[in-house]
Protein backbone atom coordinates (compact mmCIF):
# COMPACT_ATOMS: atom_id res chain seq x y z
CA UNK A 1 0.00 0.00 0.00
CA UNK A 2 1.41 3.48 -0.47
CA UNK A 3 2.50 5.42 2.21
CA UNK A 4 1.08 8.73 1.11
CA UNK A 5 -2.54 7.24 1.49
CA UNK A 6 -3.85 8.44 4.57
CA UNK A 7 -8.18 7.46 5.24
CA UNK A 8 -9.70 11.01 5.67
CA UNK A 9 -12.90 12.79 5.50
CA UNK A 10 -13.24 16.10 4.20
CA UNK A 11 -15.82 18.55 3.78
CA UNK A 12 -16.59 22.29 1.99
CA UNK A 13 -14.24 21.18 -0.82
CA UNK A 14 -13.91 24.26 -3.34
CA UNK A 15 -13.20 24.98 -7.05
CA UNK A 16 -12.86 28.92 -8.12
CA UNK A 17 -16.53 29.12 -8.37
CA UNK A 18 -18.48 26.46 -6.33
CA UNK A 19 -18.24 24.90 -2.79
CA UNK A 20 -19.58 21.77 -1.28
CA UNK A 21 -22.35 22.18 0.32
CA UNK A 22 -22.79 21.57 4.02
CA UNK A 23 -23.20 17.84 4.75
CA UNK A 24 -21.66 16.83 2.02
CA UNK A 25 -18.42 15.23 2.84
CA UNK A 26 -15.79 13.44 1.15
CA UNK A 27 -14.49 10.15 2.37
CA UNK A 28 -11.08 8.99 1.19
CA UNK A 29 -10.75 5.37 0.04
CA UNK A 30 -7.23 3.47 -0.59
CA UNK A 31 -8.29 3.51 -4.31
CA UNK A 32 -11.78 5.54 -5.01
CA UNK A 33 -13.49 7.62 -2.53
CA UNK A 34 -17.19 8.75 -1.47
CA UNK A 35 -19.47 11.17 -1.26
CA UNK A 36 -21.53 10.76 1.79
CA UNK A 37 -24.78 13.19 1.22
CA UNK A 38 -26.37 13.68 5.02
CA UNK A 39 -29.03 16.04 3.92
CA UNK A 40 -30.19 13.90 1.38
CA UNK A 41 -29.22 10.51 2.69
CA UNK A 42 -27.46 9.48 -0.48
CA UNK A 43 -23.79 7.85 -0.79
CA UNK A 44 -22.01 8.18 -4.00
CA UNK A 45 -18.97 5.89 -5.10
CA UNK A 46 -16.72 8.61 -7.26
CA UNK A 47 -13.35 7.60 -8.41
CA UNK A 48 -9.31 8.98 -8.41
CA UNK A 49 -10.19 11.59 -11.01
CA UNK A 50 -13.23 12.90 -9.62
CA UNK A 51 -11.27 12.74 -6.52
CA UNK A 52 -8.52 14.65 -7.98
CA UNK A 53 -11.09 17.25 -8.99
CA UNK A 54 -12.58 17.83 -5.64
CA UNK A 55 -9.37 18.60 -4.06
CA UNK A 56 -7.77 20.79 -6.57
CA UNK A 57 -5.03 18.89 -8.15
CA UNK A 58 -6.93 19.23 -11.41
CA UNK A 59 -9.22 21.40 -12.71
CA UNK A 60 -12.63 20.34 -14.60
CA UNK A 61 -15.60 22.95 -14.37
CA UNK A 62 -17.52 20.52 -16.14
CA UNK A 63 -17.80 17.80 -13.25
CA UNK A 64 -18.26 20.80 -10.78
CA UNK A 65 -21.31 21.69 -12.95
CA UNK A 66 -22.51 17.93 -12.93
CA UNK A 67 -22.48 18.13 -8.85
CA UNK A 68 -24.34 21.62 -8.66
CA UNK A 69 -27.37 19.87 -11.07
CA UNK A 70 -26.73 17.02 -8.15
CA UNK A 71 -27.54 19.70 -5.75
CA UNK A 72 -24.11 18.44 -3.84
CA UNK A 73 -22.16 22.00 -4.22
CA UNK A 74 -23.16 25.69 -4.67
CA UNK A 75 -21.62 28.73 -5.59
CA UNK A 76 -23.12 30.07 -2.27
CA UNK A 77 -19.18 29.98 -1.38
CA UNK A 78 -19.68 32.16 1.98
CA UNK A 79 -22.91 30.37 3.64
CA UNK A 80 -22.09 27.03 3.69
CA UNK A 81 -20.50 25.82 7.19
CA UNK A 82 -18.86 23.23 8.56
CA UNK A 83 -20.64 20.14 9.63
CA UNK A 84 -17.77 18.53 10.96
CA UNK A 85 -17.48 20.03 13.77
CA UNK A 86 -21.57 19.05 14.60
CA UNK A 87 -20.81 15.42 14.39
CA UNK A 88 -20.43 14.87 18.06
CA UNK A 89 -21.72 11.66 19.84
CA UNK A 90 -21.83 10.37 23.04
CA UNK A 91 -22.32 7.31 23.75
CA UNK A 92 -24.78 6.14 26.45
CA UNK A 93 -26.58 2.15 26.93
CA UNK A 94 -29.54 1.95 24.22
CA UNK A 95 -29.80 -2.01 24.73
CA UNK A 96 -28.93 -4.63 27.26
CA UNK A 97 -29.53 -8.62 26.64
CA UNK A 98 -30.48 -10.46 29.96
CA UNK A 99 -29.10 -14.16 29.73
CA UNK A 100 -31.12 -15.13 32.67
CA UNK A 101 -30.21 -18.64 31.74
CA UNK A 102 -26.93 -19.94 30.74
CA UNK A 103 -25.62 -23.54 30.53
CA UNK A 104 -28.98 -24.63 30.27
CA UNK A 105 -31.47 -25.26 27.07
CA UNK A 106 -33.84 -27.96 26.25
CA UNK A 107 -32.63 -28.14 22.68
CA UNK A 108 -28.93 -28.99 21.61
CA UNK A 109 -28.86 -26.91 18.08
CA UNK A 110 -26.19 -27.43 15.81
CA UNK A 111 -24.66 -24.30 15.75
CA UNK A 112 -25.21 -23.03 18.82
CA UNK A 113 -23.00 -19.93 19.46
CA UNK A 114 -22.64 -20.37 23.39
CA UNK A 115 -22.35 -24.36 23.50
CA UNK A 116 -25.89 -24.57 25.21
CA UNK A 117 -27.42 -27.54 25.93
CA UNK A 118 -29.68 -29.68 28.34
CA UNK A 119 -27.51 -29.84 31.55
CA UNK A 120 -28.03 -33.58 31.83
CA UNK A 121 -25.87 -33.93 28.41
CA UNK A 122 -23.38 -31.22 29.47
CA UNK A 123 -23.03 -33.92 32.77
CA UNK A 124 -22.77 -36.47 30.31
CA UNK A 125 -19.98 -34.52 28.64
CA UNK A 126 -17.95 -33.84 31.46
CA UNK A 127 -18.25 -37.51 32.77
CA UNK A 128 -16.97 -38.62 29.25
CA UNK A 129 -14.14 -36.10 29.11
CA UNK A 130 -12.91 -36.56 32.61
CA UNK A 131 -13.34 -32.59 33.31
CA UNK A 132 -11.82 -31.93 36.83
CA UNK A 133 -13.42 -28.80 37.77
CA UNK A 134 -12.39 -29.35 41.64
CA UNK A 135 -10.01 -26.20 41.16
CA UNK A 136 -12.63 -23.99 39.80
CA UNK A 137 -14.33 -21.54 42.05
CA UNK A 138 -18.19 -22.41 42.80
CA UNK A 139 -20.14 -20.17 39.73
CA UNK A 140 -22.42 -18.04 41.18
CA UNK A 141 -25.84 -17.88 39.55
CA UNK A 142 -27.60 -13.86 40.00
CA UNK A 143 -30.71 -14.78 42.44
CA UNK A 144 -33.97 -13.21 41.52
CA UNK A 145 -33.28 -10.52 43.96
CA UNK A 146 -30.31 -9.45 41.40
CA UNK A 147 -31.56 -9.75 38.51
CA UNK A 148 -34.67 -7.30 39.19
CA UNK A 149 -31.44 -4.78 40.74
CA UNK A 150 -29.50 -5.91 37.68
CA UNK A 151 -32.81 -4.79 35.41
CA UNK A 152 -32.83 -1.68 37.24
CA UNK A 153 -29.04 -0.51 37.17
CA UNK A 154 -29.46 -1.04 33.48
CA UNK A 155 -32.68 1.27 33.39
CA UNK A 156 -30.61 3.83 35.79
CA UNK A 157 -28.20 4.08 33.23
CA UNK A 158 -30.53 5.31 30.19
CA UNK A 159 -31.40 2.10 28.95
CA UNK A 160 -34.95 1.09 27.77
CA UNK A 161 -34.84 -1.83 25.46
CA UNK A 162 -33.99 -5.10 26.09
CA UNK A 163 -34.35 -8.82 25.43
CA UNK A 164 -34.52 -11.29 27.65
CA UNK A 165 -32.78 -14.32 26.32
CA UNK A 166 -30.89 -17.76 27.43
CA UNK A 167 -29.97 -20.71 26.57
CA UNK A 168 -34.12 -20.88 26.82
CA UNK A 169 -35.31 -18.34 29.08
CA UNK A 170 -38.73 -19.78 30.10
CA UNK A 171 -36.26 -22.80 31.74
CA UNK A 172 -35.26 -19.88 34.06
CA UNK A 173 -36.52 -20.48 37.89
CA UNK A 174 -35.84 -17.59 40.99
CA UNK A 175 -35.55 -18.85 44.50
CA UNK A 176 -39.13 -18.81 44.67
CA UNK A 177 -40.01 -20.33 41.10
CA UNK A 178 -40.58 -16.77 39.67
CA UNK A 179 -40.14 -17.10 35.58
CA UNK A 180 -39.19 -14.80 32.96
CA UNK A 181 -42.36 -13.20 32.55
CA UNK A 182 -41.81 -11.66 36.47
CA UNK A 183 -38.74 -10.44 35.51
CA UNK A 184 -40.01 -8.89 32.27
CA UNK A 185 -43.42 -7.42 34.27
CA UNK A 186 -41.26 -6.03 36.33
CA UNK A 187 -38.59 -4.64 33.75
CA UNK A 188 -42.07 -3.19 32.17
CA UNK A 189 -43.04 -1.29 35.94
CA UNK A 190 -39.85 0.70 36.33
CA UNK A 191 -40.25 2.32 32.67
CA UNK A 192 -38.85 0.05 29.76
CA UNK A 193 -40.22 0.60 26.49
CA UNK A 194 -39.23 -2.14 24.29
CA UNK A 195 -39.32 -5.64 25.86
CA UNK A 196 -39.07 -8.94 24.08
CA UNK A 197 -38.29 -12.54 25.11
CA UNK A 198 -36.20 -14.73 22.72
CA UNK A 199 -36.99 -18.26 23.03
CA UNK A 200 -37.39 -21.64 20.92
CA UNK A 201 -41.67 -21.21 21.70
CA UNK A 202 -41.14 -25.06 22.80
CA UNK A 203 -42.74 -24.03 26.60
CA UNK A 204 -45.02 -21.50 26.05
CA UNK A 205 -48.86 -22.32 27.62
CA UNK A 206 -51.41 -20.47 26.54
CA UNK A 207 -51.53 -19.38 30.14
CA UNK A 208 -48.19 -18.08 29.45
CA UNK A 209 -49.38 -16.29 26.32
CA UNK A 210 -52.08 -14.50 27.85
CA UNK A 211 -49.62 -12.92 30.29
CA UNK A 212 -47.29 -12.11 27.71
CA UNK A 213 -50.69 -10.55 26.12
CA UNK A 214 -51.32 -8.73 29.13
CA UNK A 215 -47.54 -7.58 29.79
CA UNK A 216 -47.19 -6.11 26.22
CA UNK A 217 -44.19 -7.96 25.75
CA UNK A 218 -42.58 -8.69 22.12
CA UNK A 219 -41.61 -12.66 21.39
CA UNK A 220 -38.21 -13.58 18.70
CA UNK A 221 -38.15 -17.24 18.06
CA UNK A 222 -35.74 -19.20 16.04
CA UNK A 223 -38.10 -21.09 13.11
CA UNK A 224 -34.80 -23.27 11.09
CA UNK A 225 -37.16 -24.73 8.75
CA UNK A 226 -40.53 -24.72 7.54
CA UNK A 227 -39.46 -29.01 7.41
CA UNK A 228 -39.76 -30.32 10.72
CA UNK A 229 -37.28 -33.12 9.89
CA UNK A 230 -34.39 -30.73 9.21
CA UNK A 231 -35.36 -28.26 12.34
CA UNK A 232 -35.21 -30.89 13.98
CA UNK A 233 -32.56 -32.22 12.89
CA UNK A 234 -30.91 -28.66 13.63
CA UNK A 235 -31.80 -28.23 17.29
CA UNK A 236 -31.06 -32.10 18.11
CA UNK A 237 -34.39 -32.39 19.60
CA UNK A 238 -37.35 -34.68 18.48
CA UNK A 239 -40.55 -33.33 18.37
CA UNK A 240 -39.27 -29.84 18.49
CA UNK A 241 -40.71 -28.27 15.42
CA UNK A 242 -43.90 -29.45 16.49
CA UNK A 243 -43.96 -28.03 19.40
CA UNK A 244 -42.12 -23.98 17.89
CA UNK A 245 -45.30 -24.65 15.40
CA UNK A 246 -48.21 -25.02 18.08
CA UNK A 247 -46.43 -21.73 20.22
CA UNK A 248 -46.38 -19.52 16.25
CA UNK A 249 -50.12 -20.63 16.52
CA UNK A 250 -50.89 -19.45 19.74
CA UNK A 251 -49.00 -16.55 19.79
CA UNK A 252 -50.79 -15.33 16.02
CA UNK A 253 -54.16 -15.95 17.49
CA UNK A 254 -53.35 -13.73 20.17
CA UNK A 255 -51.52 -10.97 18.29
CA UNK A 256 -48.48 -11.00 20.19
CA UNK A 257 -46.02 -8.97 18.52
CA UNK A 258 -43.53 -11.48 17.59
CA UNK A 259 -40.71 -11.78 15.02
CA UNK A 260 -39.81 -15.55 13.76
CA UNK A 261 -35.59 -15.80 12.40
CA UNK A 262 -33.86 -18.25 10.50
CA UNK A 263 -30.20 -18.90 11.15
CA UNK A 264 -28.93 -20.10 7.67
CA UNK A 265 -26.89 -23.04 7.80
CA UNK A 266 -25.75 -25.81 5.50
CA UNK A 267 -28.78 -28.16 6.74
CA UNK A 268 -31.49 -25.69 5.94
CA UNK A 269 -30.31 -24.24 2.97
CA UNK A 270 -32.82 -26.03 0.44
CA UNK A 271 -35.74 -25.13 2.58
CA UNK A 272 -34.75 -21.63 4.10
CA UNK A 273 -36.40 -19.39 1.37
CA UNK A 274 -39.74 -21.31 1.95
CA UNK A 275 -39.74 -21.11 5.57
CA UNK A 276 -39.08 -17.39 5.12
CA UNK A 277 -41.97 -17.51 2.64
CA UNK A 278 -43.96 -19.18 5.44
CA UNK A 279 -43.49 -16.94 8.08
CA UNK A 280 -44.71 -13.79 6.00
CA UNK A 281 -47.33 -15.94 5.11
CA UNK A 282 -48.34 -16.33 9.00
CA UNK A 283 -48.05 -12.42 9.24
CA UNK A 284 -45.19 -12.51 11.32
CA UNK A 285 -42.12 -10.14 10.92
CA UNK A 286 -38.67 -11.42 10.70
CA UNK A 287 -35.54 -10.28 9.32
CA UNK A 288 -33.29 -11.67 5.87
CA UNK A 289 -31.82 -15.19 6.38
CA UNK A 290 -28.86 -14.80 9.44
CA UNK A 291 -26.10 -16.89 7.89
CA UNK A 292 -24.35 -18.89 10.87
CA UNK A 293 -21.62 -17.08 12.74
CA UNK A 294 -18.68 -19.58 13.22
CA UNK A 295 -18.91 -19.02 17.13
CA UNK A 296 -19.38 -21.82 19.92
CA UNK A 297 -20.49 -24.75 18.17
CA UNK A 298 -20.97 -22.85 14.87
CA UNK A 299 -17.46 -23.20 14.74
CA UNK A 300 -18.09 -26.53 12.13
CA UNK A 301 -17.09 -26.30 8.96
CA UNK A 302 -19.60 -28.85 8.10
CA UNK A 303 -22.82 -26.60 9.29
CA UNK A 304 -21.54 -23.37 6.51
CA UNK A 305 -23.75 -22.81 4.43
CA UNK A 306 -22.80 -23.45 -0.03
CA UNK A 307 -20.92 -20.89 -1.94
CA UNK A 308 -24.09 -20.19 -3.51
CA UNK A 309 -25.84 -19.13 -0.29
CA UNK A 310 -22.90 -17.38 1.02
CA UNK A 311 -23.26 -15.39 -2.05
CA UNK A 312 -27.05 -15.06 -1.99
CA UNK A 313 -27.20 -13.98 1.34
CA UNK A 314 -24.08 -13.97 3.77
CA UNK A 315 -22.44 -11.08 1.43
CA UNK A 316 -23.18 -7.49 0.58
CA UNK A 317 -22.23 -8.28 -3.00
CA UNK A 318 -23.22 -4.87 -4.33
CA UNK A 319 -22.95 -1.46 -2.63
CA UNK A 320 -26.47 -0.70 -1.16
CA UNK A 321 -25.53 2.25 1.54
CA UNK A 322 -27.21 5.34 2.81
CA UNK A 323 -26.36 7.92 5.65
CA UNK A 324 -27.42 9.89 8.10
CA UNK A 325 -26.20 12.73 10.27
CA UNK A 326 -26.50 10.87 13.42
CA UNK A 327 -25.42 7.48 11.78
CA UNK A 328 -22.28 9.67 10.81
CA UNK A 329 -21.39 11.24 13.66
CA UNK A 330 -21.75 7.47 15.37
CA UNK A 331 -20.25 5.94 13.09
CA UNK A 332 -17.16 8.37 13.50
CA UNK A 333 -16.26 7.20 16.61
CA UNK A 334 -18.35 4.31 17.42
CA UNK A 335 -18.82 0.82 16.18
CA UNK A 336 -22.09 0.93 14.36
CA UNK A 337 -23.32 -1.98 16.14
CA UNK A 338 -21.78 -2.65 19.21
CA UNK A 339 -22.05 0.67 20.44
CA UNK A 340 -24.61 1.20 23.74
CA UNK A 341 -25.34 -2.57 23.97
CA UNK A 342 -24.58 -4.95 26.63
CA UNK A 343 -25.12 -8.42 27.55
CA UNK A 344 -25.06 -9.30 31.13
CA UNK A 345 -24.88 -13.73 31.95
CA UNK A 346 -26.78 -15.71 34.74
CA UNK A 347 -23.17 -15.36 36.63
CA UNK A 348 -22.91 -11.86 36.37
CA UNK A 349 -20.76 -11.45 33.56
CA UNK A 350 -21.01 -8.44 30.94
CA UNK A 351 -20.18 -9.15 27.35
CA UNK A 352 -20.33 -6.32 24.63
CA UNK A 353 -22.36 -8.93 22.77
CA UNK A 354 -24.08 -12.30 23.58
CA UNK A 355 -21.86 -14.01 20.44
CA UNK A 356 -18.67 -12.60 22.02
CA UNK A 357 -18.55 -15.12 24.71
CA UNK A 358 -14.88 -14.64 25.82
CA UNK A 359 -14.70 -10.96 25.87
CA UNK A 360 -16.08 -10.40 29.33
CA UNK A 361 -15.59 -6.69 30.11
CA UNK A 362 -16.55 -7.02 34.33
CA UNK A 363 -19.06 -9.20 36.67
CA UNK A 364 -22.01 -7.00 38.32
CA UNK A 365 -21.30 -9.09 40.79
CA UNK A 366 -17.83 -7.58 41.79
CA UNK A 367 -18.33 -4.13 40.40
CA UNK A 368 -21.30 -1.89 39.56
CA UNK A 369 -22.56 -1.92 36.54
CA UNK A 370 -22.37 1.58 36.54
CA UNK A 371 -18.59 1.48 36.62
CA UNK A 372 -18.52 -1.44 33.96
CA UNK A 373 -20.31 0.65 31.58
CA UNK A 374 -17.99 3.81 32.26
CA UNK A 375 -14.61 1.26 32.36
CA UNK A 376 -12.13 1.14 29.69
CA UNK A 377 -12.62 -2.65 28.20
CA UNK A 378 -16.47 -1.87 27.16
CA UNK A 379 -15.57 1.83 26.15
CA UNK A 380 -12.82 0.61 24.32
CA UNK A 381 -15.58 -2.18 22.65
CA UNK A 382 -17.66 0.76 21.87
CA UNK A 383 -15.37 2.95 20.01
CA UNK A 384 -14.49 0.64 17.96
CA UNK A 385 -14.55 2.02 14.49
CA UNK A 386 -13.96 0.74 11.12
CA UNK A 387 -10.38 2.60 11.42
CA UNK A 388 -9.44 0.05 13.48
CA UNK A 389 -10.35 -3.12 11.51
CA UNK A 390 -7.98 -4.25 8.98
CA UNK A 391 -9.06 -3.81 5.39
CA UNK A 392 -12.54 -1.91 6.21
CA UNK A 393 -9.96 1.38 7.45
CA UNK A 394 -8.63 1.58 3.74
CA UNK A 395 -12.98 1.35 2.83
CA UNK A 396 -14.16 5.01 1.94
CA UNK A 397 -17.95 3.40 2.94
CA UNK A 398 -16.81 2.52 6.21
CA UNK A 399 -18.20 5.29 7.77
CA UNK A 400 -22.11 4.52 6.30
CA UNK A 401 -21.41 0.79 6.77
CA UNK A 402 -21.57 -1.08 9.47
CA UNK A 403 -20.17 -4.57 11.15
CA UNK A 404 -19.99 -7.49 13.20
CA UNK A 405 -16.91 -8.33 15.52
CA UNK A 406 -18.38 -12.11 16.93
CA UNK A 407 -18.40 -13.10 12.54
CA UNK A 408 -15.05 -11.46 12.01
CA UNK A 409 -13.40 -13.16 14.60
CA UNK A 410 -15.21 -16.13 13.80
CA UNK A 411 -14.66 -16.26 10.45
CA UNK A 412 -10.87 -15.51 11.62
CA UNK A 413 -10.30 -17.56 14.36
CA UNK A 414 -6.81 -18.19 15.92
CA UNK A 415 -5.54 -15.25 13.19
CA UNK A 416 -7.36 -12.55 14.10
CA UNK A 417 -8.03 -10.18 16.64
CA UNK A 418 -11.45 -9.18 18.02
CA UNK A 419 -11.16 -5.60 17.58
CA UNK A 420 -9.32 -5.56 14.27
CA UNK A 421 -10.06 -8.94 12.18
CA UNK A 422 -11.63 -7.55 8.82
CA UNK A 423 -15.31 -7.82 8.38
CA UNK A 424 -16.42 -11.20 6.55
CA UNK A 425 -20.23 -10.11 4.86
CA UNK A 426 -18.23 -7.45 2.38
CA UNK A 427 -17.67 -8.48 -0.98
CA UNK A 428 -15.93 -5.08 -1.67
CA UNK A 429 -12.32 -4.71 -2.81
CA UNK A 430 -11.21 -1.19 -1.59
CA UNK A 431 -7.72 -1.30 -3.04
CA UNK A 432 -8.98 -2.38 -6.26
CA UNK A 433 -12.33 -0.07 -6.05
CA UNK A 434 -14.53 -3.09 -7.62
CA UNK A 435 -17.07 -5.16 -5.98
CA UNK A 436 -16.41 -9.11 -6.23
CA UNK A 437 -17.76 -12.31 -5.47
CA UNK A 438 -16.26 -12.99 -2.14
CA UNK A 439 -14.94 -11.70 0.95
CA UNK A 440 -12.11 -10.68 3.45
CA UNK A 441 -10.03 -13.39 5.89
CA UNK A 442 -6.70 -13.55 7.43
CA UNK A 443 -4.14 -16.05 6.08
CA UNK A 444 -2.03 -17.41 8.53
CA UNK A 445 0.57 -14.56 8.40
CA UNK A 446 -2.24 -12.56 9.68
CA UNK A 447 -2.30 -10.43 6.35
CA UNK A 448 -5.86 -10.00 4.79
CA UNK A 449 -6.48 -11.89 1.34
CA UNK A 450 -9.67 -11.82 -0.53
CA UNK A 451 -11.19 -15.14 -0.78
CA UNK A 452 -13.25 -15.65 -4.43
CA UNK A 453 -16.04 -17.65 -4.10
CA UNK A 454 -16.79 -18.84 -7.10
CA UNK A 455 -20.60 -19.55 -7.99
CA UNK A 456 -20.73 -23.22 -7.02
CA UNK A 457 -17.00 -23.48 -7.59
CA UNK A 458 -13.74 -23.44 -5.01
CA UNK A 459 -12.63 -20.25 -3.06
CA UNK A 460 -9.40 -19.14 -4.93
CA UNK A 461 -6.85 -16.51 -2.71
CA UNK A 462 -6.66 -13.38 -5.24
CA UNK A 463 -4.23 -10.92 -3.15
CA UNK B 1 -2.96 5.32 -4.09
CA UNK B 2 -3.17 3.85 -7.37
CA UNK B 3 -2.51 5.80 -10.38
CA UNK B 4 -5.47 6.42 -12.39
CA UNK B 5 -4.50 8.50 -16.00
CA UNK B 6 -6.57 9.69 -18.12
CA UNK B 7 -10.08 8.60 -16.50
CA UNK B 8 -13.10 10.40 -17.06
CA UNK B 9 -14.33 11.27 -13.46
CA UNK B 10 -17.16 9.63 -12.06
CA UNK B 11 -19.98 10.07 -9.24
CA UNK B 12 -22.40 7.15 -9.43
CA UNK B 13 -25.36 6.76 -6.79
CA UNK B 14 -25.00 3.94 -4.20
CA UNK B 15 -28.03 4.54 -2.56
CA UNK B 16 -30.98 2.27 -3.84
CA UNK B 17 -34.03 4.27 -4.09
CA UNK B 18 -36.24 2.48 -2.28
CA UNK B 19 -33.96 2.44 0.71
CA UNK B 20 -32.72 5.88 0.69
CA UNK B 21 -32.22 6.74 4.79
CA UNK B 22 -32.57 3.06 5.39
CA UNK B 23 -29.01 2.17 6.20
CA UNK B 24 -27.90 -1.53 6.00
CA UNK B 25 -26.55 -3.50 8.61
CA UNK B 26 -24.99 -6.75 9.70
CA UNK B 27 -27.69 -8.62 10.02
CA UNK B 28 -28.34 -9.42 7.23
CA UNK B 29 -26.24 -7.21 3.88
CA UNK B 30 -27.76 -6.27 1.09
CA UNK B 31 -31.07 -5.11 2.81
CA UNK B 32 -33.27 -4.00 0.34
CA UNK B 33 -36.83 -2.40 1.03
CA UNK B 34 -39.67 -4.23 -0.91
CA UNK B 35 -42.98 -2.53 -2.01
CA UNK B 36 -45.16 -2.35 1.00
CA UNK B 37 -42.29 -2.93 3.53
CA UNK B 38 -41.96 -0.68 6.03
CA UNK B 39 -37.97 0.83 6.19
CA UNK B 40 -36.66 -1.18 8.99
CA UNK B 41 -33.01 0.10 9.77
CA UNK B 42 -31.40 -3.17 9.12
CA UNK B 43 -34.21 -4.48 7.07
CA UNK B 44 -37.52 -4.66 5.46
CA UNK B 45 -40.70 -5.85 7.09
CA UNK B 46 -43.84 -6.33 6.31
CA UNK B 47 -45.71 -2.65 6.75
CA UNK B 48 -47.37 -3.43 9.95
CA UNK B 49 -47.67 0.33 10.82
CA UNK B 50 -45.60 3.31 11.69
CA UNK B 51 -41.80 1.82 12.57
CA UNK B 52 -40.47 2.13 16.04
CA UNK B 53 -37.36 3.90 15.65
CA UNK B 54 -34.21 2.01 15.24
CA UNK B 55 -33.77 -0.81 17.31
CA UNK B 56 -37.60 -1.31 17.33
CA UNK B 57 -39.57 -2.69 15.29
CA UNK B 58 -42.69 -2.21 13.71
CA UNK B 59 -46.06 -2.27 15.76
CA UNK B 60 -48.85 -4.05 14.36
CA UNK B 61 -51.30 -1.91 16.57
CA UNK B 62 -49.32 0.70 15.02
CA UNK B 63 -48.14 2.26 18.11
CA UNK B 64 -44.44 3.66 18.01
CA UNK B 65 -42.74 3.56 20.98
CA UNK B 66 -41.16 7.29 21.83
CA UNK B 67 -37.50 8.38 19.53
CA UNK B 68 -34.59 6.95 21.80
CA UNK B 69 -31.56 9.34 22.31
CA UNK B 70 -28.20 9.15 20.24
CA UNK B 71 -29.08 7.07 17.12
CA UNK B 72 -28.79 3.71 18.18
CA UNK B 73 -27.83 0.94 15.34
CA UNK B 74 -30.10 -1.79 14.98
CA UNK B 75 -29.02 -4.83 17.52
CA UNK B 76 -27.76 -8.02 15.77
CA UNK B 77 -30.44 -10.26 17.67
CA UNK B 78 -29.36 -13.74 17.70
CA UNK B 79 -31.58 -16.15 15.83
Amino acid sequence: MSSEYEPEIKELLFSDKYVLKSGVLLVEGYNNCALYDINSGNVYSLNNSARNILTGKTDNSFFWEKLRDMNLCTTNTDKEKSMLNELTYVPSLQFAWFEIVSKACNENCLHCYGDFMPPTYRKGLDKFHSFDNSNLKKEEKLSFVQWKSQIKNVHDLGCETCQFIGDEPFLYRGEKGESVLDLAEYAKEIGFKFIEIFTNGTLLTREMINRIKDLGVNIAISLYSIEPEIHDRITRTRGSHKKTMEALEMLKEASIPTRVETVLMKQNETSAEETQRFIDKMGFSHKRLDVLRQNGRGDNLNLLPSNDSLLKHGVMASPNFSINKDMLARNLSNNSCLSGKIAITDNGDVLPCVFSRDQIVGNVLEKSLAEIVDGNRLIKVWQNTKDCVQVCKDCEYRYCCTDCRPSSLGTNQNVGEYLTAPYPKCAYNPYEGKWGKGYWKLDLEHKPIYINILEGGEEINES
Amino acid sequence: MKAELNLEPEIVLVTPAKVGGCPPNDCPPNAACRPNTDCYPNNCRPALGPCGPDTLPCYPNGKAPEPPRPFPRPPCYPG
